[in-house]
């Protein structure tokens, strides 16, 4: 890295943040969490083995509860939007809508309806993680062009050789199938957790927009 | 959507004994973007010249009086007059941004919105902080007054059932038909906690209450009937008895338990009993002090109970609201056409200066990573002269600076934000100049986009060094005009500590050079070095020369040389890092030539030992210190080094000097000469470049060859060897600076240059 870095690799990357800075979901999903987490302990307080009898006016004060932190986190992703919204008019004034500044594109690409991002299918993760699939790849014959009159002795020494390379692979591969196995895991769980993500972003925005609806 | 008629708003300032900081905030109203307020002061039980502050504004203002000091009941009389669609309120020791009246118009065009507020600065010369952003309230009466977003603390921290957000009374507005609805300000809370309730009330009313980042209020505490300003002093106890009201209202309403509300009330208490113990200890308060509050504690406790128990809610009557403005519209407007042409004020002091305008002035941002008092270096000390050139001809001027947190403090005529840098580009960690520089780039970039929204800046200037302006100009969201000045790809060249640091650096500095709006040279020979060395051809309508300035001293400050009463020893003065690129070496080896010609010499030589980092201690193994007093240690009683100094130290050494010598091989401009000429002493620089522009050869000093030491002992020797030239050069460099380089010329300069850009729009 030390030898190649150029300017506009840096540049690449102020970019990158910029982009990132008018788009941040991270303080949102972690509210979510919180939200959820919060609603587990009020369950157990409420309804855990130890309870003898519900207190009605308790769990309505909880609900009630959990009612603003969820209005709460609306009211801040429609305040996040009306910001974007400035800025990007702000920005429109300012340069008049014709350059090709990272601002301008920004601008652009926020006016322009919000897409949900393609997330790539898992069946392909699914099959090269299989510990199997080093395996099925693997050729576990020696081949060659046969060799006349020698033919069966350099086929038993190719036989042995290749059986000892086929042991430290096999080693090697069940260590490195262990490895992906956890890669995939990972990626997986956060695939599913996008896509839940993504699923809870566009109830809000429909609540948003019937929100939005009542509002006119 | 476009063509509803904007929303009115009625600013209501509640103000007693305050005169002078309700004059700043007065000035400062005269500056909003947003035109359609009228202004509405209330007056309580004043003893000063309250009256006489408000009275040249004549009709502008509505000025209704409150016989009792009562903070709720001055905010409803207020209220009751207002016509506006919105009613703002702000303390008079505060001062709004520019952009205030217009972020809270934005956001009330959410018709579901009844009230919001900002953030608010404590501008304070000692402990400058976010004061309030984004405050929640519980129903135990459980405040937080800062947080950095929404989505922080969302469960929430204290006991309380329920929590709503809240607006600091210095920063709050509210829709007017919201406000009457719910009876106005609650007039138990006399001081305190009325900010608080109106929020919660209005919450439990059904009514959305948003505080946001934005619409930015700067706070400069002064003193009252209810608190000493910077000191402890205050009746802390009006506090307790607002919150075990509040929490005895509240708290049942929210389904709070007796317990709960008992036990709060109870430590709250006793909370302000230990307090007040430890101020004690501290001695912060004296004993018969101590004895008050806890006497005043218990009594407003008990005031509290009874009235949270017994007495309803001492909102607004239904005569009271009878009597109001309700279906009112029509404004009386605060600003004028001559407001736009004031020039701006400091909300510290209250000085303004006494200039006309022709136009409107400039709301600028400058960016200098050091920045005075905190750091005195080459780039923020040009910053500051800048700042207070700028302030001088009227323009309001922001800077943007390091800092371990996010503050802001007025300092030499601007608004001074320090900011931290978080770690974004922690990938480039292995290139300590470039990771530095760039998420400090990236804070300011962040900030910046919060002074645009708030404080309306029209222009970004950053200096080349460090390339603070690269992600604002990257982002293309302000014009960037980059002041040119000596960089790091230059003095790495120099001293031979081309690194791949280094040279990425040099990369972010071509970079910015690139992408700025405009450039801003002090010399033709920077801005010649500038297209040598980064190989950039500026269109030449892309930049402009603008000669730096400085402060004058007072003309009993200048000590010109007296060829009729000479001195027994000469003083010559070198002032400037000990490195390579200002030329000490020359200067050590000039010496001895000069001492064997005249003897009675004595060089003085003030500055931080740079020889770590230009790479001489690694070839010699000796500081710059150690190495003269053993190569020329014959001479070393004829020199002394100082070290770094102080700005006090510094100008005693100026005014004290006979001739001062700085041998730089490189300035783009070379502010040094200017000081020592500002006390009347001639100068020796070297022909390299900005200098001869500074220096006026033969007239205001002399210039050397750069790494020649003879050529500079030997103007040395020619100077020391004619003393009237020693007096003719140093009143010629002073009137000279007078005429050209003062700070104020140098700020018309640069905001000749501003307005070119701003209204240019390239």
């Amino acid at each position: 890295m030390k030898s190649t870095l150029t300017a506009s690799d840096v540049l690449a990357d102020i970019e990158f943040e910029l982009m990132q800075g008018a788009i941040s979901r991270d303080a949102f999903g972690r509210s979510l969490q919180e939200v959820r987490q919060h609603q587990s302990k009020v369950r157990q307080e409420l309804f855990g083995s130890g309870q003898q009898e519900l207190d009605l006016r308790e769990a309505l004060s909880r609900q009630f509860q959990i009612n603003d932190m969820l209005l709460t986190l609306l009211q801040e992703m429609s305040g996040g939007f009306s910001d974007m919204q400035q800025q990007i008019e702000w920005v429109g004034q300012a340069r008049g809508g014709t350059d090709q500044s990272t601002a301008a594109r920004l601008a652009r690409a926020m006016a322009a309806p919000s897409q949900t991002a393609e997330l790539r299918p898992t069946q392909p993760l699914n099959e090269t993680s299989r510990p199997d699939y080093l395996h099925q790849q693997m050729d576990m014959q020696p081949n060659g062009r046969p060799i006349p009159i020698l033919n069966g002795l350099v086929r038993r020494l190719r036989t042995g050789l290749h059986s000892l390379v086929i042991f430290y692979v096999n080693k090697l591969g069940k260590q490195q199938t262990a490895v992906n196995q956890l890669h995939a895991d990972w990626l997986q769980h956060l695939n599913a957790l996008v896509r839940h993500q993504q699923e809870e972003i566009q109830q809000l925005t429909a609540k948003i927009a019937q929100l939005e609806a009542v509002k006119e | 959507m476009n063509t509803a008629k904007p929303p009115t708003i009625s600013i209501i300032v509640n103000t007693t004994d305050r005169a002078k900081p309700l004059a700043n905030l007065l000035h400062a109203l005269e500056h909003q973007s947003y035109p359609h307020f009228e202004l509405i002061v209330v007056v309580g039980p004043t003893k000063d010249e309250t009256l006489d502050v408000l009275a040249p504004y004549g009709q502008r203002v509505q000025v209704l009086r409150c016989d009792q000091a009562n903070l709720s009941q001055s905010r409803n009389i207020g209220l009751l007059a207002a016509r506006g669609d919105i009613v703002a309120y702000i303390d008079d020791d505060a001062v709004p941004s520019y952009r205030w009246l217009e972020q809270l118009a934005r956001l009330f065009g959410d018709a579901l919105l009844a009230g919001t507020g900002g953030m608010v600065y404590l501008v304070h010369p000692a402990n400058s902080v976010v004061q309030h952003r984004l405050g929640t309230v519980s129903s135990l009466a459980e405040q937080t007054d800062t947080r950095n977003s929404w989505l922080e603390q969302l469960v929430p921290p204290g006991h309380g059932k329920q929590w709503a957000g809240r607006m600091m009374g210095t920063n709050m507005a509210y829709r007017r038909r919201d406000l009457l609805e719910v009876g106005g300000f609650d007039q138990f809370f006399e001081w305190l906690y009325d900010d608080t309730d109106i929020a919660m009330r209005l919450v439990n009313a059904g009514k959305i209450i948003h505080p946001v980042k934005e619409a930015v209020v700067y706070h400069v505490p002064a003193s009252s009937r209810n608190r000493q300003a910077r000191s402890f002093n205050a009746r802390w106890w009006v506090q307790t008895k607002s919150v075990i009201y509040f929490a005895l209202k509240y708290g049942p309403e929210a389904g709070e338990s007796r317990r709960e509300i008992a036990l709060r009330c109870l430590h709250y208490v006793h909370g302000h009993l230990l307090w007040a113990q430890q101020l004690r200890q501290l001695g912060h308060l004296t004993t018969r002090q101590l004895w008050k509050m806890r006497r005043e504690e218990i009594k407003s406790a008990v005031i509290g109970v009874y009235h949270g128990l017994m007495t309803p809610r001492q909102t607004l009557s239904k005569s009271d609201l009878s009597m109001t403005n309700a279906n009112a519209t029509e404004i009386r407007p605060f600003p004028t056409p001559a407001s736009a042409q004031q020039p701006t004020v400091d909300p510290v002091s209250g000085r303004r200066p006494s200039i006309t305008l022709p136009d409107e002035p400039l709301r600028l941002c400058l960016l200098s990573a050091a920045y005075p008092p905190d750091q005195y270096e080459g780039v923020g000390r040009l910053t500051n002269l800048m700042a207070q050139g700028l302030f001088e001809i009227g323009h309001t001027v922001h800077v943007i600076t390091r800092g371990p947190q996010d503050t802001v403090s007025f300092y030499d005529g601007a608004y001074v934000h320090k900011i931290p840098s978080p770690d974004r580009y922690g990938r480039y960690r292995m290139f300590p100049k470039l990771y530095h520089s760039l998420n400090h780039s990236h804070a300011v970039h962040e900030k910046v986009k919060r002074l645009i929204l708030n404080d309306g800046i029209q222009l970004v200037d950053s200096p080349l060094w460090q390339y603070d302006g690269l992600v604002t100009a990257v982002s293309g969201e302000i014009p960037v005009v980059v002041r040119l000045v000596t960089a790091l790809r230059q003095i790495a060249a120099m001293q031979d500590d081309v690194d791949a640091d280094a040279r990425l650096v040099g990369e972010m500095e071509q970079t910015l050079l690139e992408k700025a709006t405009y450039l801003l040279p002090n010399t033709q020979a920077t801005m010649d070095t500038a297209q040598k060395v980064y190989g950039i051809q500026p269109d030449p309508n892309r930049y402009r020369l603008v000669p730096y300035g400085i402060v004058p001293v007072s003309d009993e400050a200048v000590r010109p040389f007296t060829p009729h009463n000479p001195p027994p020893t000469f003083t010559v003065l070198y002032l400037g890092r000990l490195e390579k690129r200002k030329g000490i070496q020359d200067l050590f080896a000039a010496i001895p030539q000069v001492l064997a010609k005249v003897a009675n010499v004595q060089f003085i030589i003030a500055g931080a030992d740079n020889s770590h980092r230009d790479g001489f201690q690694q070839q010699t193994g000796l500081t710059y210190a150690a190495y003269f007093q053993q190569q020329y240690a014959q001479f070393a009683s004829h020199v002394s080094f100082l070290g770094q100094v102080s700005e006090e130290k510094l100008n005693q050494l100026y005014q004290t000097c006979d001739l001062f010598v700085a041998p730089s091989l490189y300035e783009s401009f070379g502010l040094i000469y200017l000081e020592a000429m500002n006390y009347g002493k001639p100068v020796i620089g070297c022909r390299a470049g900005g200098i001869p522009e500074v220096i006026d050869e033969g007239l205001t000093g002399l210039l050397a060859e750069p790494e020649a030491p003879d050529s500079l002992a030997e103007a040395i020797l020619n100077m020391l060897q004619n003393p009237s030239r020693l007096r003719e050069m140093g009143l010629a460099g002073r009137q000279r600076l007078l005429d050209t380089f003062t700070h104020v010329q140098m700020a018309r300069r640069f905001a000749d240059a501003y307005r070119h850009v701003i209204y240019k729009n390239y």
